[in-house]
């Protein structure tokens, strides 16, 4: 980390902004979740509540502090009473396998846990690891006084998110807070989105996934209120439910939710939305302009960027009515990238134009938490002394300037915007196989629905203990939705396996779709 | 057809979307209940009953169900049978 970064002082952050709303209108709704509604001064309360128990355990500067994303009042009071003292949140998903969230308290090194009802599986937690991490209960009482946050240097830690890792390990990714700073003075200082109080913002991400910080911070930022969509049941129809009757404005989407509604578009009407945003994975032209109907007087936009780069860094702005791009395979593109980031892609093949993207800028991130092969190997440093971030997503820039996605140039993927390296399956998998051949692959229906397929080179069947032995360590969105042993691999030229032949072979002996 | 008789119909349904064999319907049964009963399995669900059936839901239907049973009373309904 350079000094320069360590001691700047932040234009603005995001606790003095929700701190100012929280005066100005206190009594102005803030949250609705668990079918309760809170004001911005009860909300504040309980911010203020939190960070008074955290200084009580010693928490200071620089701390990690990891809770349970169980999607209720303390949860996101947690988050701003985390901050409130100076320390960096960690999301952990309870329904994780214990053996992930242990590699990530450890490796983060998180000195107290908190949870509100998931006691049992905070205990299970703690009783693995030892006494080294605490935990602690998070339903505050609110504090009627209000206690100023500690000051914050661009260069001190905002959060720490885990995705996954091609060595069968998550790795973390840390933002800082010139990060998040730069992100919401693009969103909110740069005049392209007039988000006000009156807006009532989507939020349907898990907190683990990062584009749930511009869900839950914008809105809070702005005098907003949000309406997160309940963990429990079946999350495309909790959000459909959620747009209609809290009339949301404010939207943004994985664009698998608009997969997952297409039979009922015909009977979603949604006048009040103003902005429909999509972020996290390839949006689809043809889907896209079906559900423009839906929300006949939003602005659309494609919004793109890694978890390094702070939320999202690239946005096209899409119209109504236009063709589907002629270079972009039926994909939305990710346009350019917006204030503060630099995009440009390298290792170009003249021929086709093809590149991979890499970002520069003030949201990109330093580099991988305790994980420096890793960051020497994706973060470079320009001609000019620029760092910048290889984000390993195949580009084209068309005439007009706008890049275009064209996949991958490994094999990362993404199920519901999350992101999955297939090797990490790969790995859990081998060590439960032995020497076997495994493949995991991901097959896109023609409804564009994404699911894993594992494929395994095996003359006897290894279903039952191998699906077992995956879910002890890989999230549920992480899981193979099918097992298939093959007694033979099918080799390309290069002798190596095809991919896309097994999967061929497997489609046509099955009707997948 | 009876309500005994949908319930035996969305057992087979179930059982070829879940690809689980040992599957047993009660009425109080939600997706919290059924590991694999995710988004994507939710819209195969769906659908198959759909072409089960031969009936048509409106998302408004999808979105008030709050179980199995209300499953089986809404196909019961959209048959057109008396109860």
């Amino acid at each position: 980390m350079d000094d320069q970064n360590r001691t700047s002082t932040m234009r603005t952050s995001i606790l003095s902004r929700f701190i100012e709303c929280s005066t100005q209108f206190p009594d102005n709704p803030a949250i609705l979740v668990d079918d309760k509604s809170y004001t911005y001064g009860e909300l504040n309360a309980l911010r203020s509540a939190m960070c008074t128990l955290l200084k009580a355990h010693d928490i200071k500067k620089g701390d990690r502090i990891g809770f349970f994303t169980e999607n209720n009042i303390y949860t996101y009071a947690s988050i701003l009473g985390i901050l409130s003292c100076g320390a960096c949140y960690v999301p952990l998903n309870y329904d994780n396998p214990v053996e992930r969230n242990m590699g990530i308290i450890a490796d983060a090194g998180i000195k107290v846990l908190l949870y509100t009802e998931k006691e049992e599986k905070a205990r299970e937690l703690s009783v693995s690891l030892g006494t080294e991490c605490r935990l602690l209960h998070n339903r505050v009482t609110p504090n009627t006084g209000t206690l100023d946050p500690v000051d914050q240097m661009g260069g001190d830690l905002c959060y720490l998110l885990f995705t996954s890792g091609t060595t069968g390990k998550p790795k973390g990714v840390p933002i800082y807070h010139r990060n998040l700073s730069a992100f919401l003075d693009m969103m909110l200082e740069s005049g392209r989105y007039d988000f006000n109080r009156n807006d009532r913002f989507l939020q349907m991400f898990e907190l683990t996934f990062d584009v749930s910080v511009f869900s839950f911070l914008v809105p809070l930022s702005v005098g907003a209120s949000l309406y997160p969509i309940p963990r429990k049941g079946i999350a495309h129809l909790e959000v459909a439910d959620t747009l209609e009757t809290r009339e949301i404005t404010v939207a943004l989407m994985v664009p698998s939710v608009i997969n997952y509604l297409k039979p009922y578009f015909g009977e979603i009407n949604l006048p009040n939305m103003r902005y429909s945003l999509f972020a996290g994975e390839a949006l689809y032209h043809e889907t896209l302009s079906s559900w423009a109907k839906c929300v006949p007087y939003a602005k659309i936009e494609n919004l793109y960027g890694p978890t390094e780069a702070t939320i999202f860094c690239m946005r096209y702005e899409w119209q109504r009515g236009e063709s589907p791009h002629p270079q972009g395979k039926g994909i939305v593109p990710i346009g350019r990238p917006m204030e503060g980031t630099d995009a440009f892609k390298i290792n170009e093949n003249s021929l086709d134009e093809e590149g991979e993207l890499c970002l520069n800028g003030e949201q990109v991130t330093l580099g991988y938490w305790n994980n420096p092969s890793k960051t020497a190997e994706v973060f470079g440093t320009t001609k000019n002394g620029k760092k910048f971030y290889r984000t390993g997503d195949l580009c084209k820039i068309d005439q007009a300037g706008n890049f275009l996605y064209l996949g991958r140039i490994d094999n990362q993927v993404k199920i519901d915007g999350h992101r999955v390296e297939l090797e990490e399956i790969e790995f859990h998998t081998r060590v439960f196989c032995g020497d076997k051949q495994v493949v995991a692959a991901v097959h896109t229906s023609e409804a564009g629905l994404h699911f894993i397929l594992l494929f395994i080179e095996s003359e006897r069947e290894l279903q039952k203990g191998l699906e077992e032995h995956l879910k002890k360590h890989l999230p549920d969105y992480m899981l193979p939705k099918e097992i298939i042993t093959v007694s033979l691999f099918p080799l390309n030229s290069n002798g190596k396996v095809d991919r896309k032949a097994l999967i061929n072979k497997y489609l046509q002996t099955r009707k997948l779709n | 057809m009876k309500k005994e008789e949908i319930t035996g119909e969305l057992k087979a349904v179930f059982q070829k979307v879940l690809e689980e064999n040992d599957i047993t319907i009660t009425r109080e049964m939600t997706a919290q209940d059924i590991e694999k009963w995710d988004s994507l399995r939710h819209i195969q669900l769906i659908s198959e009953v759909e072409r089960a059936f031969g009936i048509k839901f409106k998302l408004r239907e999808v979105l008030s169900m709050k179980n199995v049973g209300d499953l089986i009373d809404l196909i019961h309904a959209k048959q057109g049978v008396p109860a």
